[in-house]
């Protein structure tokens, strides 16, 4: 009965002390990388703002989204005074998980930019949609659009060659954020 | 304990992509490109060297029937702790290694190494055969991501120095692609050490 007490006890314990140990040190790391953590997103929609509307200072004010829509965060971009238009972030799900984007709109409704802020997708396919070759598409559209592989009407997107996912993943987000703006900000 | 044997035996007599076959599933889906293996590569490295370490000061310490959940916790701890570190610190590289970060958790040579060497040889010895394994695992992702790159985009590195006329097999990018190249560089590399074994008889 004793033996067979310690043979539970001794690995039970190695097992109690090592995951204890972990979890204090990676609650310890967890607590010291928040800010910097948080500080670091800030700064990185900070210089997509910049990229996209030049003009942009750091006097943004958030626009409330209601939590059942696509874009999870919208703010009306200031630049010295005046309003220059309205900055979505929406994540729609790429080939290799969420596509983490930003859709620049003006006041009246047409696209300024995209710029992708994260992804995992594939190199030298997906992953170039990165490029302003692909995303200057977007601007001055303000419809509803569509990917498409041949060459690109009125509303449409053509898609990167063999990145059709992508190219669908980006194109949604970019329409999630033009139907937010047309239900939520345009009266 | 000599110290070029141990890392010599993790770049080439026991290279853990191309001679031990083990880890198999970041070769194949992180090789699309040169860069990606070298991030790959180097990160892991990084993991593996630390997780060799602690689990062999630990050695003593760690009953058997209980090893593989404690490695497992050593090493899922080291990984998140890198991936706050560099969310935090280095943003750009984090940008760059983003995915693969995780990914290094479920690697099966650091488990490997843990459970073979690292279990059963000091501090110093396991660091060694980290930093020689993750090298060996690193120079075979760089291998087989610029053979992918370059058949499949015309250059390595991001930059394409082919020309127009170069033709470009998207499928090498593509998972096909990974297997192909696996399987031509490892009949490849036995042909040569096979005839190297002749030739020293």
């Amino acid at each position: 009965m004793e033996g067979k007490m310690s043979e539970l006890f001794k690995p039970a314990l190695a097992l109690i002390i090592v995951t204890a140990a972990a979890a204090i040190l990676l609650g310890y790391v967890h607590d010291v990388t928040l800010e910097p953590i948080a500080a670091q997103q800030a700064l990185a929609e900070a210089s997509a703002i910049g990229a996209v509307f030049g003009a942009a200072d750091d006097t943004s004010q958030e626009v409330s989204v209601p939590a059942s829509s696509p874009v999870s965060r919208a703010l009306e971009v200031y630049g010295g005074g005046t309003l220059l238009g309205y900055a979505f972030f929406t994540s729609p799900s790429g080939y290799g998980g969420a596509v983490d984007i930003m859709v620049g709109v003006n006041a009246g409704g047409a696209v300024v930019g995209v710029q992708i802020l994260q992804h995992a997708e594939t190199p030298g396919l997906g992953a170039n949609a990165v490029n302003a070759a692909y995303t200057d598409q977007y601007k001055g559209k303000t419809g509803d659009l569509i990917v498409t592989k041949a060459s690109p009407g009125e509303n449409e997107i053509q898609a990167i060659t063999s990145a059709t996912i992508t190219s669908a993943a980006v194109t949604k987000g970019v329409n999630d954020a033009l139907s937010f703006f047309k239900q939520s900000i345009q009266q | 304990m000599n110290a070029f044997k141990i890392i010599k035996n993790g770049l080439l007599d026991e290279n853990p992509t191309f001679i031990q076959v083990v880890g198999m599933c970041p070769v194949l889906a992180v090789t699309t490109s040169a860069v990606n293996g070298v991030g790959m590569g180097l990160s892991t490295t990084m993991v593996l060297t630390c997780s060799n370490i602690v689990i062999s000061l630990l050695r003593s310490f760690v009953p058997d029937t209980v090893r593989i959940p404690i490695f497992v916790v050593v090493i899922s701890t080291f990984v998140t702790i890198v991936q706050f570190l560099l969310q935090a610190y280095v943003p750009a590289l984090n940008d760059a290694l983003g995915i693969f970060i995780p990914l290094i958790v479920v690697n099966c040579i650091i488990l490997a190494r843990a459970e073979s060497f690292a279990s059963k040889n000091n501090a110093v010895a396991s660091a060694l055969d980290g930093i020689g394994m993750g090298l060996g695992f690193t120079i075979a992702l760089i291998i087989l991501g610029a053979v992918r790159e370059f058949l499949g985009t015309g250059g390595i590195f991001g930059a394409e120095f082919m020309p127009a006329a170069f033709p470009r097999s998207i499928i090498m990018i593509l998972p096909p692609g990974a297997f192909i190249t696996l399987g031509c560089l490892m009949a490849g590399l036995n042909a040569l050490r096979s005839r190297a074994e002749k030739g020293g008889k």
